[in-house]
């Protein structure tokens, strides 16, 4: 059987497993409540809480765009561990103060915090809808990485029987599928499975290419007979543009909605903390693994242009496979970890599209029993959107669809870390922020200056941001309504 | 929802973690430990990045030349103290304020 035929037989096998798994978690629902499907009744424990955690956090951008990005950038791109290790970092920050609160007020998605910090303010809903906007948005435009990262993987290791338009369409009904049964009990089983396989297939491939090229220090000494250049030392620009890195993608990852939901959905405090506790560990056993593997793609491919970088790990795993049987099979089981990073990330950013869209953009309450229904039928109509996107674009790169989302992810910040700790934060000023924040971010990008000194237009607009709700919020009278609700100090 | 038995007077706050001790199943000294721990972790953050270096070609510290080797290192042990913290965090089930509850 040749790879190829490999490739389509693993594919089928995994999807039929997935069809199992919604049909399980649809058995093992309470009800057809909106905290059921969404948060799947609050009731994760540590070991599948973490891995969908894990799960989520690490996709098709992990995958396929940081390989990639390594490729493209050099040593530097070590980065990428830091950055994903500050959104946990971060999460102290939000997590400690935020659970207890939205146990106690049963919130669902991340506009019901707004909804309810805010609550009485002139200013509130414009906030929630500013908010919801951006997260919407933000999840779109995640949703579509996904979708084009998986429609990618399904031409590469089928070798062209599934052709990208249709790997996107029917990975994208796949999930669809699930999600609309077994909702977020269905996405946290199958994340399970999914976070299981892609740690097992990742340290698999590492251990390859190291063997292969016959240790670190032969692996270096090949990447630098390829591209000398490779491991200059980054110069004070890169070195700022580090650092904005990781302030941009520890801020922006934390108001995530899917992360924000997790956060809900944890059985308990102690859950929660344990699962955090072992998220720390992932970058390095993750995003440190295929930047190592994009830094070996430097000394097997070269001359791939940008957007084609990103196949890296597409091309790695072939080669790899080319090598024997057993070779062939532990390659099907990266490219199935690759393929289910990509889906449990694109299951939760569906889920929680269809949540934000429904409660928050068109305020239907959690209570009612129809939003769980309104909700799914919102996030059907947007995955069709989405893949639609996904195949008449696909000459995008990852990592530029990752930044754009960020940048403008992160103005929403103020609302939930600076919210939670300052109780005289006010909903008018933080408007005012948000506004100013996207403003400079669409003109960053409309002047195609998305750096400034190496600090990314979205850190510049959050610093304008945080300033103007900050002070304009200093300028308002104490003691509203929520600050009465919160007892904040 | 998972309410659970409230054992502590107030708030979203740090005055109810003060007042509530026991309660929350960790030692005093978690709370200091867990500040010290992530400013170390924001100082691993800065250090990882190579703001120290000259313009000598780099030496080789485990294959890798030595300012990777050494962001790897500095993330590596943010991560283990990062693990620390959050075994330190006291995340309560409720903020226990009954009367802080929206209608």
């Amino acid at each position: 059987m040749t790879f190829e035929w490999l490739g389509v037989v693993g594919l089928v096998t995994y999807l039929v497993l997935l069809i199992g798994i919604a049909f399980a978690a649809r058995r093992a629902r309470q009800d057809e409540s909106p905290a059921d499907h969404f948060l799947a009744g609050r009731g994760l424990g540590v070991f599948v809480l973490f891995l969908t955690l894990y799960a989520t956090a690490y996709s098709g951008n992990s995958l396929l765009g940081y390989p990639g990005q390594a490729y493209r950038q050099g040593f530097s791109w070590v980065m990428a561990t830091g950055f994903m290790l500050s959104i946990i970092v971060v999460f102290h920050a939000l997590a400690p103060k935020l659970r207890p609160i939205a146990v106690r007020e049963s919130f669902v998605t991340p506009g019901d915090w707004v909804r309810f910090r805010f609550s009485g303010e002139s200013g509130s809903r414009a906030l929630l809808l500013g908010v919801s906007l951006l997260m919407a948005i933000a999840l779109a435009n995640f949703l579509f990485a996904q979708l084009k990262a998986m429609g990618e993987l399904a031409e590469q290791f089928t070798g062209g029987v599934i052709p990208y338009e249709w790997g996107v369409v029917l990975l994208a009904g796949m999930i669809l599928f699930y999600e609309t049964v077994g909702g977020m009990r269905a996405v946290a089983w199958t994340d399970a499975l999914q976070g299981v396989l892609m740690l097992v297939g990742l340290g698999a491939l590492l251990r390859w290419l190291l063997a292969d090229s016959g240790g670190l220090e032969l692996l270096t000494n090949q990447i630098l007979e390829v591209r000398p250049g490779a491991a200059d030392l980054p110069d004070a620009r890169e070195q700022i543009n580090w650092l904005s890195t990781i302030v941009l993608m520890g801020l922006a990852s934390v108001v995530y909605p899917q992360a924000i939901q997790r956060i809900y959905a944890a059985r308990s405090g102690r859950v929660l903390r344990r699962s955090l506790a072992l998220m720390s560990f992932m970058p390095l056993a993750t995003t440190l693994v295929v930047t190592l593997i994009g830094l070996a793609a430097i000394a097997r491919f070269q001359g791939l242009g940008d957007v084609e970088a990103d196949r890296v790990m597409p091309l790695l795993l072939g080669e790899w496979a080319r090598e024997g049987l057993g070779f062939s099979i532990a390659a099907m089981i990266v490219f199935m970890g690759a393929l289910a990073a990509i889906m449990s990330t694109a299951d939760s950013v569906l889920l929680s599209l269809g949540s934000v869209a429904a409660e928050d953009l068109f305020g239907r309450s959690h209570r009612e029993a129809g939003t769980t229904r309104f909700g799914k039928r919102i996030a059907a109509v947007l995955m069709v959107g989405m893949a639609f996107l996904a195949i008449g674009a696909r000459d995008v790169t990852l990592w530029g669809v990752i930044e754009l989302k960020m940048e403008l992810l992160i103005q929403c910040v103020p609302a939930f870390l600076i919210a939670i700790h300052w109780s005289r934060f006010r909903a008018r000023p933080a408007c005012f922020g948000l506004a100013f924040g996207v403003g400079i971010v669409i003109l960053g990008l409309v002047l195609d200056s998305k750096r400034i000194f190496g600090v990314h237009i979205g850190v510049i607009g959050l610093a304008g941001n945080i300033a103007i709700a900050c002070i304009g919020s200093l300028l308002r009278s104490p003691g509203s309504p929520s600050q009465r609700a919160l007892h904040l100090p | 929802m998972n309410q659970q038995p409230q054992d502590f007077k107030v708030t979203a706050g740090n005055e109810g973690r003060r007042e509530r001790g026991a309660g929350s199943g960790l030692p005093r000294w978690a709370r200091p430990l867990r500040r010290v721990l992530l400013c170390v972790i924001g100082l691993l953050f800065v250090a990882s990045i190579p703001w120290y270096r000259g313009d000598a070609p780099p030496a080789r510290i485990f294959g890798l030349p030595d300012w990777v080797a050494i962001a790897i290192l500095c993330y590596a042990t943010a991560a283990i103290l990062n693990a620390a913290a959050w075994l330190l965090t006291d995340i309560p089930e409720s903020t226990g304020d009954d009367e802080a509850r929206r209608p």
